[in-house]
């Protein structure tokens, strides 16, 4: 009964001395209290009395590692019925937990997550540059093949547009062959019949006049006649007698290139200049800022808007038939296209 | 291999406790993430030869222990510390081993670190690493349980003086004499938490005629186990069933009995403790003498375990702190220091 009395009285003095983080003292004051000696202690826990009197005045320094120490005070405050879970918090208060007894842990190097700055730092580095290079990779495409796949479309299609009336007159099996030979040979003619209206390009009427002569043979024969006056024309005239003109109102990229494929410019067009050139028509004009040039071949103006995309860019294919489009539009002709074509047709039936 | 690392790169190194009674997942950085018993509830349906299936894993299939169905089958993997059945090991492992990665997208791939016993052999150990690598690990280590503890315990393993610890798992007692990071001797005895339970199961069949199960016997070892005589005594009521009439009955036991109950295996370890000393080089047993030996794992967490040590070698005797998750922690410590210093600490296979 009398030591049940003294450890409730030792608690209550317990926690208060706990603030104080003397641990040793509680531990001491206990013993004391409940009239053992050091011997005694140490006898009963296997210890030094060294130990047991380094443990009572909290000298540290005599005591082994913490774990031990730690181990010491819950057993000795077992044996006084004190709380040892409290002493020991007391003991790591006053004894800082050094571990580097099992080797240090600063600077040790952590293994690699998702979730260092630094692999962050990489993979969202690494994706952004996936990213530009995917952008720089489409804006190249865009100017180069891309430009000239859509242009070259965009060509066939409104080429076709003009001629497709007449090929249906000509020859139903025939008709669905959009190939670039059957246009570059109805080409010619329509520009023939302009020519005749308007009198002013004299000079594409040779060659054409040549292969409608040859055309009636059959519709193969004019597929091949077709090569036969650009030949003719490359052997014999490189430079026509076309002339494209065009006026800039701020610089654009632009590249012209001839029927024969000759290049005759390939460069920066600078703001408020003109710009002569000679060739043999059909032009193929690629253009990176389109609204910003006016073009005239032959003297006659060349509207080209409908073949300029979202991003300023025109790749357009200014022949004749072109010509008669914007001539059409500013004459108001359209409606002897029929007509026209219909002569067309029976000029071919003739032949 | 690029891939693997990749991966590695989205898990958690680990260090795995994989006892016999539970295993114990600590993750770098993040502390102790699991603690589940090894247990894995399997289930085959359409008789012998059926397709199996895991039917559940830790707490839940501890629960099935002794309460299954004809279809379903509770099964510890892990005996005596080794691996008993390698196929479920590595399942259970791959459930933990994901369990503790849940948020990440790609399928872990951790470097592992498990502790063997010492007294594993090569098979065995052999067993434990394929196992791992077989659940996912990029890089699976080894180390002796004793190591692990004594380092998880904040024992000071690099001086050049002896340290003794003494580790009751579940299914092995390791007792392990510790200097300059190494092993100096190291013991293995097969009794642990399962073969007090067992005691205490034949204790009671033998004295009162009544089959207890493995839950019970372990239950009454929780609440009155003790190791050494005390001044109160602590009673228990049970039931099991009375092998003469077959009818489940209620009776009581008291904490001297499973004291009684208890002493075979406690016995073993004693004397296993005492060998470990006798082998000792004698500068090593003073330095142990002086400070004494720590105790480690859930056993020791019987009541009075140390006091009955402390009697028996007249050594100081001392409790670890959280002495059940020292193993796990300790590894987590080397999985640190193998980065640092290199795998000093680490088993051989």
């Amino acid at each position: 009964m009398s030591e049940n009395n003294i450890t409730a009285n030792d608690e209550s003095t317990a926690d208060e001395l706990i603030h104080q983080q003397e641990f040793g003292k509680i531990l001491r004051d206990a013993r004391e209290a409940a009239a053992y000696t050091v011997l005694e202690v140490a006898e009963e826990l296997k210890l030094s009395e060294e130990i047991i009197r380094a443990l009572e005045f909290s000298q540290i320094d005599a005591l082994p590692a913490a774990t031990f120490t730690q181990g010491y005070i819950r057993s000795y405050a077992r044996l006084l019925k004190l709380p040892g879970d409290e002493i020991v918090a007391a003991y790591n208060q006053v004894c800082p937990q050094d571990e580097p007894a099992l080797g240090a842990t600063t600077g040790v190097p952590a293994q690699r997550s998702s979730r260092d700055s630094g692999v962050k730092l990489i993979t969202y580095s690494l994706i952004g540059a996936g990213f530009v290079l995917l952008f720089f990779w489409w804006s190249q495409t865009d100017f180069e093949w891309a430009a000239n796949w859509f242009g070259k479309k965009q060509d066939l299609e409104n080429t076709t547009q003009n001629i497709i009336p007449q090929q249906d007159q000509m020859q139903a099996d025939d008709i669905f062959q959009p190939e670039p030979e059957l246009l570059t040979v109805a080409q010619p003619e329509i520009s023939s019949e302009i020519t005749e209206a308007v009198e002013v390009a004299p000079d594409v009427e040779v060659v054409p006049e040549a292969e409608v002569q040859d055309e009636p043979i059959s519709k193969v024969e004019i597929k091949q006649a077709a090569p036969e006056p650009d030949n003719k024309i490359s052997a014999t005239a490189p430079v026509g007698d076309d002339v494209l003109v065009m006026e800039t109102t701020s610089e654009s990229w632009t590249e012209i290139q001839d029927v024969n494929n000759h290049r005759l410019f390939f460069q920066l067009m600078k703001k408020g200049n003109s710009y002569r050139m000679q060739g043999q028509a059909p032009f193929r004009i690629f253009m990176g800022n389109a609204p910003s040039i006016s073009i005239q071949v032959n003297d006659m103006p060349v509207d080209i808007t409908g073949y300029t995309r979202k991003n300023n860019i025109a790749h357009v294919s200014i022949d004749d038939a072109a010509i008669v489009k914007s001539l059409r539009e500013s004459r108001n002709i359209k409606k002897q296209q029929p007509e026209v074509s219909d002569t067309d047709e029976a000029e071919y039936e003739a032949e | 291999m690029f891939f693997q690392r990749f991966r590695g790169m989205f898990s958690n190194d680990l260090s795995i406790d994989l006892g016999t009674a539970n295993t114990l997942i600590y993750a770098r950085g993040k502390g102790i993430v699991l603690d589940e018993p090894s247990v894995v509830a399997i289930r085959q349906d359409r008789g012998p030869g059926g397709p199996k299936a895991i039917e559940a894993y830790g707490h839940e299939a501890k629960r099935m222990l002794g309460r299954t169905p004809q279809n379903i089958t509770a099964i510890r993997p892990m005996r005596d510390g080794v691996i008993a059945d390698f196929h479920v090991t590595e399942k259970m492992l791959q459930h933990f081993i994901r369990q503790v990665h849940e948020s990440a997208m790609l399928r872990p791939s951790p470097r592992v670190l498990i502790c063997v016993p010492c007294g594993a052999t090569q098979v065995e150990r052999r067993a434990i690493r394929e196992s791992a690598a077989g659940a996912g690990a990029r890089k699976v280590y080894l180390i002796e349980e004793p190591m692990a503890a004594a380092i998880g315990a904040g024992m000071p393993v690099d001086e050049p003086r002896g340290s003794m610890v003494l580790d009751i798992g579940g299914g092995t007692s390791e007792v392990a004499v510790i200097s300059l990071n190494g092993i100096v001797y190291s013991a293995s005895v097969r009794i642990g938490g399962d073969k007090f339970d067992e005691g205490i199961i034949s204790y009671v069949r033998r004295n009162y005629g009544i089959l207890i199960g493995e839950a019970t016997a372990e239950r009454i070892k929780h609440q009155i186990g003790s190791a050494y005589p005390g001044k109160e005594l602590l009673e228990i009521e049970v039931k099991g069933r009375n092998l003469s009439e077959g009818i489940p009955r209620s009776f009581t036991l008291n904490s001297n009995e499973i004291l009684e109950a208890l002493q075979e295996p406690l016995h073993g370890i004693v004397s296993a403790v005492k060998t470990a000393l006798e082998q000792t080089p004698p500068e090593l047993g003073a330095d142990v003498a002086e400070r004494g030996i720590v105790l480690t794992g859930g056993g020791s967490l019987i009541k009075d375990l140390d006091r009955l040590l402390m009697e028996e070698t007249g050594l100081p005797v001392i409790m670890a702190e959280e002495p059940l998750t020292c193993v796990a922690r300790g590894g987590g410590r080397v999985l640190e220091l193998i980065d640092e210093h290199g795998g000093d600490f680490l088993a051989v296979e």
